[in-house]
């Protein structure tokens, strides 16, 4: 089951390489954001791995629970200073619509 | 590999599998929206069905608790988040893709009406048609 593990943590590294490609040449702002939760999302399956690998689960756990929690709130704090940066401005970001 | 292990084994090539999806979808789809459909569905479910592989593998312990309590949190926060992060998207007014078959559709209200595509489908069919006159 290690091999199986390992072999699976080595999966996930690679889609975490092929995601970065989406942060580096997304075209909008948005894009980029997205690429990076997904690499967070990544991040914490492939710390729940490494606990498993290494046969040490617990505090690999806690990493991974802290790491979902800071995920989430960098990911919805800069979401939400988008949208009232957007809304406050009379120019849209993204796009050229309205 | 014991019992359980082999019980554990389709979740996590399950879950590998859509893994696999979403960074495919986040790749290849054509615009924003899509691209957060992709990563907000398939890598939740992908997560979910890995994390739950590692519980079956494990077994009753207190680490599968912790994962339990990882599962929970990924289940609720990850298409929050992305949800958040489409609103915006969505309120800032980043463009939409549209398949050139729809072209000629209102994407949202007060929008304008995009470019319609038929004229040059209408040119070739007539051109067809003169073809077989002019064969006749």
């Amino acid at each position: 089951m290690i091999e199986v593990l390992t072999g699976l943590a080595a999966f996930i590294s690679i889609l975490i390489a092929v995601t970065f490609y989406r942060v580096l040449v997304g075209p909008t702002l948005y894009d980029r954001l997205l690429g990076v939760g997904a690499i967070g999302t990544f991040s914490v399956l492939l710390l729940a791995l490494i606990g498993f690998i290494y046969e040490r689960p617990s505090g690999f756990l806690d990493l991974a629970i802290t790491y979902a929690i800071l995920n989430f709130v960098g990911v919805v704090a800069i979401a939400k200073f988008l949208d009232l940066d957007s809304r406050d401005s009379s120019e849209p970001a993204g796009g050229s619509k309205e | 590999m014991t019992l359980m292990d082999w019980l554990a084994l389709p979740f996590i090539v399950g879950g590998a599998f859509f893994l696999f999806v979403s960074a495919v979808g986040l790749i290849r789809l054509p615009d924003f929206f899509s691209r957060a459909h992709a990563v907000g569905k398939s890598e939740t479910l992908g997560s979910l069905l890995i994390l739950i592989g590692l519980m079956l593998h494990h077994g009753f312990a207190l680490e599968s608790g912790q994962l339990l309590l990882v599962v929970i949190f990924v289940a609720v926060t990850n298409p929050t988040g992305i949800h958040a992060l489409s609103r915006a998207a969505l309120r800032a007014g980043v463009d939409i893709w549209v398949h050139p078959r729809d072209r000629g559709m209102r994407v949202r209200a007060g929008d304008e009406i995009n470019e319609p595509q038929g004229a040059e489908a209408g040119a070739s069919s007539e051109e067809g048609i003169s073809d077989t006159g002019d064969a006749r």
